[in-house]
């Protein structure tokens, strides 16, 4: 039998413990004056702010910039992720965790939000970046030697795809053609010789 | 005795009380067969699934709407450092609702280890091939006939061939309705699947058993070695607490998998001298390697996985090749989840998904990992060790070589930066280092071993019978009885165990009379 694996201080460090240290850290940097700490200018559509259910006005238009450049389309046959509604769609996501992963993302998206433009070098908050700089920082956030931010990175991916091809308009441009529930047999392998069965459950 | 089925989410608010002979905590595979046997024995049972009651007419076949009411913490928990993703079964059914069929014993050469170096002398294969033969009878398990063999699969089989390689059909546990629809792990909306949902929970109510689902177990209390009581929290269709249900046992079986299970025991401060409970955690990592084809494939049509290769799986203690290969593929968001990067360059990559098959390297895992409590919340640490991430290295490799002589244009490795093989002398490109932590996309779907069994109160949790060594009313009845992995899919091994272990309780209480 195999020793038990020892894990690495690094790697065991708890993953609250380091977003609030993140926060702090960026805190401190706003005190120091790097950064203008500035909490306030977001706003979002009052009827936007009506449906949050998680998410307040800030955090909304964190994710809405984060989603805006993980599932930014490569060509224009498919669809934006605020056409698609990717925020709000995480929002309710978000209002579905238990209270101990929803404050971690809440937090995680302050980390992003202000702490680590700075690691790239620019002292402005990530939503009033321009989209190439904020492809700086998710690039760095992916590729980080800090284990948990790359962990955390891959958390809010998952969130946007879930949020984007969610929608049949992006399925277009993958050649997929979604749930067979409620509609007629189509052409998979075995359906000749299934089809009646197919058709009978489809009614 | 009636039995009945409650969904939580339709009681109104308000404190309850049961009483029962056993209550067990959890309704997947574990847990409902547990209930079923110990109701057809003639005790009152209560059931208590966390999760909702899913029908196949609510299984929509859409990842969004599926993935976070089927899967534990919304598809999204993560292990402590982020690193791997792992998949386990919420609701009634557990994970047998979204698995995709997979059925195979528990390997002779793993009960002779668990014999060896755990003492369990009583597993041995000759006495648990009729308990396996039984399961697999109920669940009418057989071999997945030719004509449902979709076209990843056959390509996949193809390369296995081509190579010479160790392989094969498998075995699943569906019925005529099957149509081969794709969507098995989002629910099958035909209701196709022989799981623990469709066969054990009605024939736990119909022998008496009360289940009920959205409730919550919070803690077992247990004073002076005798159990008082199990306290569970009922909640609406969102999750949110509405009231409280306690129930009164002489027994209580644990069967929440091996995370929820170990989580339950340390919230309950279970006697624990040696600080067992949470320990020798292991899940099976996987990583996922993708082959470009020039047709298209559409793997998503079919049944996903009818196919496996064991030329890397050496079960033996101490062999150097532990790595399953099965295909593995995901839907969009499961896909484009997997696939590195971002923007525009990830569309590049998703715009050739009608032609990809992808493979899992599964590990038969030495890695013990372990589940803990911080406050509330539970804490789930598990680094792959050095020896395991040279078996995904070994996998992958595998995988590639497979998907290569299947055709393959060329083949992806997802992991940061990404892999890209286009001919056998590219392989070396996959080594043990590529699989750090958050280098490749890990996930994992079989927890085990937090509550393992074994002779000695010092090294294990619960004794051969599942009965827990200090606290003798209570059981275990999932994969967390496991002392080690398994290295395939648990689904029969944990039926077996649970009705194993749920007529040892039978007999226990009979023994102790009323």
């Amino acid at each position: 039998m195999s020793a038990p694996s020892q894990l690495p201080p690094d790697r065991t460090r708890g993953r609250r413990r380091f977003l609030r240290v993140g926060l702090a850290g960026g805190a401190a940097l706003a005190v120091g004056g790097v950064l203008a700490w500035n909490v306030s200018g977001y706003e979002v559509p009052a009827e936007t702010a009506r449906t949050l259910r998680a998410l307040g006005p800030k955090e909304f238009l964190v994710v809405q910039a984060i989603a805006a450049r993980i599932v930014r389309p490569d060509a224009p046959d498919m669809p934006s992720p605020d056409e698609v509604g990717v925020a709000p769609f995480v929002d309710g996501l978000v209002a579905r965790l238990d209270a101990a992963n929803r404050t971690d993302l809440l937090r995680l998206l302050h980390v992003v939000e202000h702490v680590l433009p700075l690691g790239s070098g620019y002292a402005s908050r990530f939503t009033r970046l321009p989209g190439p700089a904020q492809d700086v920082v998710l690039t760095a956030m992916m590729t980080s030697r800090v284990p948990l931010l790359r962990g955390a990175f891959e958390a809010l991916k998952s969130l946007c795809v879930m949020g984007y091809f969610r929608d049949a308009r992006s399925w277009v441009g993958l050649g997929y053609d979604g749930p067979l529930v409620g509609r007629p047999v189509g052409g998979w392998v075995g359906a000749e010789r299934l089809a009646p069965r197919v058709r009978e459950r489809s009614r | 005795m009636t039995g009945r089925l409650v969904r939580g989410r339709a009681l109104g608010p308000g404190d309850r009380t049961e009483s029962c002979d056993v209550v067990v905590c959890g309704g997947g595979a574990g847990g409902s067969m547990a209930a079923r046997e110990l109701a057809r024995g003639g005790l009152e049972v209560v059931l208590l699934e966390e999760g909702g009651d899913q029908a196949p007419s609510d299984f929509t076949q859409r990842e969004d709407e599926m993935i976070p009411e089927l899967f534990a913490e919304l598809g999204g928990r993560r292990t402590e450092d982020l690193a791997v993703l792992l998949l386990s079964g919420r609701g009634l059914g557990g994970s047998t609702v979204h698995n995709t069929n997979l059925c195979k014993r528990i390997a002779p050469e793993i009960l002779a280890r668990w014999r060896d170096e755990h003492g369990l002398s009583g597993l041995s294969e000759e006495t648990l091939a009729p308990l396996f033969a039984e399961v697999e009878r109920a669940l009418s398990v057989r071999e997945i006939p030719v004509p449902h063999v979709n076209r990843a699969n056959t390509l996949f089989q193809r390369g296995i061939e081509s190579l010479g390689f160790r392989g094969g059909r498998l075995s699943h546990n569906r019925d005529e309705r099957c149509i081969g629809s794709g969507f098995c792990e989002l629910g099958c909306a035909y209701d196709a699947k022989l799981n623990a949902r469709r066969v054990l929970i009605p024939q736990a109510v119909a022998a008496g058993a009360r289940v009920y689902a959205d409730a919550r177990v919070d803690r077992i209390r247990i004073e002076r070695g005798v159990l008082r009581h199990v306290r569970a929290t009922t909640l609406d269709a969102e999750g949110r607490p509405r009231g409280t249900l306690t129930v009164r046992a002489r027994a209580v079986c644990l069967a929440g998998s091996a995370i929820g299970s170990a989580a339950l025991a340390l919230r309950s401060e279970l006697h624990d001298p040696h600080g067992r409970i949470g320990r020798s955690l292991r899940v099976h990592p996987g990583a996922a390697v993708a082959g470009v084809f020039d047709e298209r494939v559409e793997a998503w049509r079919g049944i996903p996985q009818s196919v496996e290769c064991t030329e890397f799986l050496d079960l033996s203690p101490g062999s150097e090749r532990r790595v399953w290969l099965v295909p593995s593929f995901a839907h969009p968001i499961g896909t484009a989840a997997q696939i590195p990067g971002f923007g525009p360059s990830l569309f590049r990559q998703l715009r050739r998904y009608g032609h990809l098959v992808a493979l899992a390297a599964m590990v038969h895992d030495e890695t013990e990992g372990r589940v803990s409590l911080e406050g509330d919340r539970v804490r789930i640490a598990y680094v792959p060790s050095d020896a395991d991430r040279a078996q995904l290295a070994l996998g992958a490799r595998g995988a590639a070589r497979i998907l290569l002589a299947a055709g393959a244009r060329e083949v992806l490795v997802p992991a940061m930066p990404a892999i890209t093989i286009r001919a056998e002398r590219d392989l070396v490109r996959i080594t043990p280092e590529r699989f750090a932590p958050h280098d490749a996309r890990l996930t994992a779907v079989h927890p085990m071993g937090t509550l393992r069994m074994g002779r000695d109160p010092a090294q294990s949790v619960v004794d051969e019978r599942g009965r827990h060594h200090f606290s003798r009313a209570v059981y275990v009845v999932d994969g967390s009885l496991f002392p080690t992995s398994i290295g395939g899919p648990p689904q029969i091994g944990i039926y077996a165990f649970a009705a194993k272990v749920a007529r040892g309780v039978l007999e226990d209480l009979r023994a102790r009379g009323s």
